[in-house]
């Protein structure tokens, strides 16, 4: 894909964040600056306990950072309060976890719906919007099939639907692929490539293969809280 | 999230242990009921005092005595001080009672002691006869029939409403005018009617005649309606001091004693011209120097004790309320703590603080609600058991009471709103703890 810096979604200046663990502070993210582009497929890549899944949860205003700001299509996160945090979450990220963070006890269509719940659509206008995403991922006919009677890819299709029904512009994948075998893995990182590529929606995409790192347009690697290294794999 | 959304999420997460909801819910609807029960038998006991009394307009009866009594000593009724300078009740102690400021009437009552019990001609059930003359023109209110036409008539009766009842004439009580009651009297009565053994009797004779009872037929003219008069039977003054006149040998020489002449009245009913004027004229009467008892006294007294029982039974319904919701508070808590991951996946898909805090808060209160809705239906029908079957035990021993324990619609509404209301509070706490968990914590974990 071709980039231009007017192209930029999301820009991160300064980040740190720090975790208490017990008396000691822990530096999770160390002064990380980085621009990401609309319709771009990042990877970030790194050890666990690198500070990667905090970066995301940072971008998709999970968490605060401490310093640092950022910004999602030139507004800044920092000083959002939590109604516009929520909104921001509902309407312009989706998120993808490598446990799946469906509700087990909820049908397909219900945890597809969680996010249209939210956003007050009415019944009628987000069961057809689920149905057509379930179609999209392949799982219109277990709509009404409890989430924890699905196999692991299945349910990370469930969790893919749910994390696009809102139509987001950032997607945050937590190591999607992590509890599939190699076969699920691959047909959910085609998903995602599809999506970015296809649909222009941004996909930040946390994982510690480099197989999968390197499908992506560019990787940035973060070690110890700090990007040590970035790359871009725009001419694969 | 739309109110229907909160309603529907709330259902499913309450379904999802249906154990413990159970258990909770057990606990709820245990207490509601308690509560319910509580709450109808006060409510059938104030409508019971009211039946008893009759409508507001008998408020203003007031029961002259010759005994001054002093009620504050017990209070479950008068105790009667014997008063030493105490005077009869007759003829001239109505006159002057009748002439006291605020008095609309005085009509004496003579207790007819000779009297036991009576029954419906034709009919096994038998009757405690409380019996009292009453002049003509006493202020009876009558449901059927008319007053007597003259203090002097014989053979005649008005019979209290609740008769009526157990006879099966309570909806139609004047189904029983015309209709002849047999009333027989204590052993050895020698008044009116009495086969009286001459002077010539053995003591043999004697003896029988003591073991013996008389039975006087008396034709139903009026029925009481509801109040203070529903369980009397009433026949005309005149033909009282007939009964109460006992006739014997002096000496050798026959001799009869009217023994109200003698004794006088039992009671002198005054009505005041209004409930306002009850205690001036209550205060008048006494300083005549007799005792009284005055129907709104007794009506505030047993009203008094009424609220006294509610609030002691009340307070123990709301403590087994207050115990039940903490069984919802540990629900809830338990909920929140199980729902970690869940309430995570809901923050993450952009649901707020505050609408996991209702989410929270509508579970509790839907639990509150269904606990309370369930409670009172039970409560309900409890109340139909106990009033049949204290029903039943009342009639065995004479006595009618429509419903001991009633359940009106403001007590069921208000009954579910309470428990509703002490599920929200129930659920505040574990919602601020589900609106302030982590997230990304949450996920993670």
């Amino acid at each position: 894909m071709s980039i231009k810096s007017n192209d930029i979604l999301i820009r991160i200046s300064d980040v740190s964040k720090k975790y208490r663990r017990g008396h000691e502070s822990v530096d999770a993210l160390h002064n990380i600056s980085l621009d990401i582009y609309k319709g771009e497929l990042l990877a970030i890549v790194g050890p666990s306990g690198s500070g990667k899944t905090t970066l995301t949860h940072i971008v998709g205003g999970l968490i605060t950072p401490d310093t640092g700001t950022v910004e999602v299509q030139g507004k800044a996160l920092k000083g959002r309060r939590d109604k516009q945090l929520s909104s921001f979450r509902n309407s312009e990220v989706g998120f993808v976890f490598q446990n799946f963070s469906l509700i087990p006890y909820y049908t397909v269509l219900e945890n597809v719906t969680i996010p249209l719940v939210v956003a007050k659509m009415s019944p009628h206008e987000r069961r057809e919007l689920a149905k057509e995403y379930l179609k999209l991922v392949g799982l219109e006919t277990k709509i009404h099939q409890r989430a924890n009677e699905l196999s692991g890819g299945e349910r990370q299709r469930v969790a893919i639907a749910r994390a696009l029904v809102n139509r987001p512009k950032i997607i945050i994948a937590d190591e999607p692929t992590g509890s599939l075998d190699s076969a699920r893995g691959n047909e959910i990182m085609s998903m995602l490539e599809t999506l970015s590529h296809k649909r222009g929606i941004t996909v930040l995409m946390v994982t510690h293969d480099p197989k999968l790192a390197a499908r992506a347009d560019r990787s940035i690697h973060i070690q110890d809280g700090h990007m040590v290294k970035e790359e871009s794999h725009a001419n694969r | 999230m739309r109110t229907g959304d909160y309603l529907a999420v709330a259902l499913k997460d309450i379904r999802r242990q249906p154990l413990r909801t159970s258990l909770t819910l057990f606990a709820l609807i245990i207490s509601t009921v308690i509560l319910v029960l509580m709450a109808a038998i006060s409510v059938g006991g104030r409508q019971a005092i009211t039946e008893q009394f009759g409508p507001d307009s008998g408020l203003t009866s007031i029961a002259v005595t010759p005994n001054q009594s002093n009620a504050s000593l017990s209070p479950f009724g008068d105790v009667q001080e014997v008063n030493s300078k105490a005077t009869k009740l007759d003829d001239a102690t109505v006159a002057t009672l009748a002439k006291l400021p605020h008095v609309a009437s005085a009509s004496p009552q003579a207790h007819i002691w000779e009297l036991a019990n009576f029954s419906l001609d034709g009919s096994d059930k038998q009757f405690v006869a409380q019996a009292e003359g009453v002049p003509s023109d006493a202020p009876l209110a009558l449901a059927a029939g008319a007053a007597f036409t003259t203090n002097d008539q014989t053979n005649v009766a008005i019979i209290g409403l609740n008769y009526a009842k157990v006879l099966g004439f309570g909806d139609n009580p004047s189904g029983l005018i015309g209709k002849t009651i047999n009333v027989t009297t204590q052993k050895g009565y020698r008044g009116v009617a009495a086969s009286i053994p001459d002077i010539s009797a053995t003591k043999a004779e004697l003896d029988d005649f003591n073991q013996q009872t008389t039975t006087l037929k008396m034709q139903i003219v009026g029925v009481t309606t509801t109040g203070p008069n529903q369980n009397g039977l009433f026949v005309p003054i005149g033909w009282a001091h007939a009964i109460r006149t006992i006739h014997y040998y002096d000496a050798g020489v026959a001799k009869q004693t009217d023994q109200i002449a003698e004794s006088g009245y039992t009671t002198i009913k005054v009505t005041a011209d209004s409930t306002a004027n009850v205690a001036s004229v209550s205060s008048a009467i006494e300083a005549l120097g007799y005792g009284q008892v005055s129907t709104l006294s007794q009506v505030q007294r047993l009203q008094q004790l009424s609220a006294t029982m509610w609030m002691v039974l009340g307070a123990v319904a709301i403590i087994a309320v207050i115990a039940a919701a903490l069984g919802v508070v540990n629900t809830m808590l338990m909920a929140v703590s199980e729902q970690r991951y869940t309430i995570g996946v809901w923050r993450a898909c952009g649901a707020r603080r505050h609408t996991m805090v209702a989410l929270f808060l509508t579970e509790s209160a839907l639990l509150g609600f269904i606990g309370g809705a369930l409670g009172v239906a039970i409560g309900m029908f409890a109340s139909r058991f106990v009033n049949e079957y204290v029903g039943v035990l009342l009639q065995n021993q004479g006595l009618t009471l429509a419903n001991i324990a009633i359940v009106p619609p403001w007590l069921a509404g208000g009954t579910i709103m309470v428990t509703t209301i002490f599920g929200i509070i129930a659920g505040v706490y574990p919602a601020y703890r589900a609106a302030r968990q982590d997230p990304v914590q949450a996920l993670t974990e």
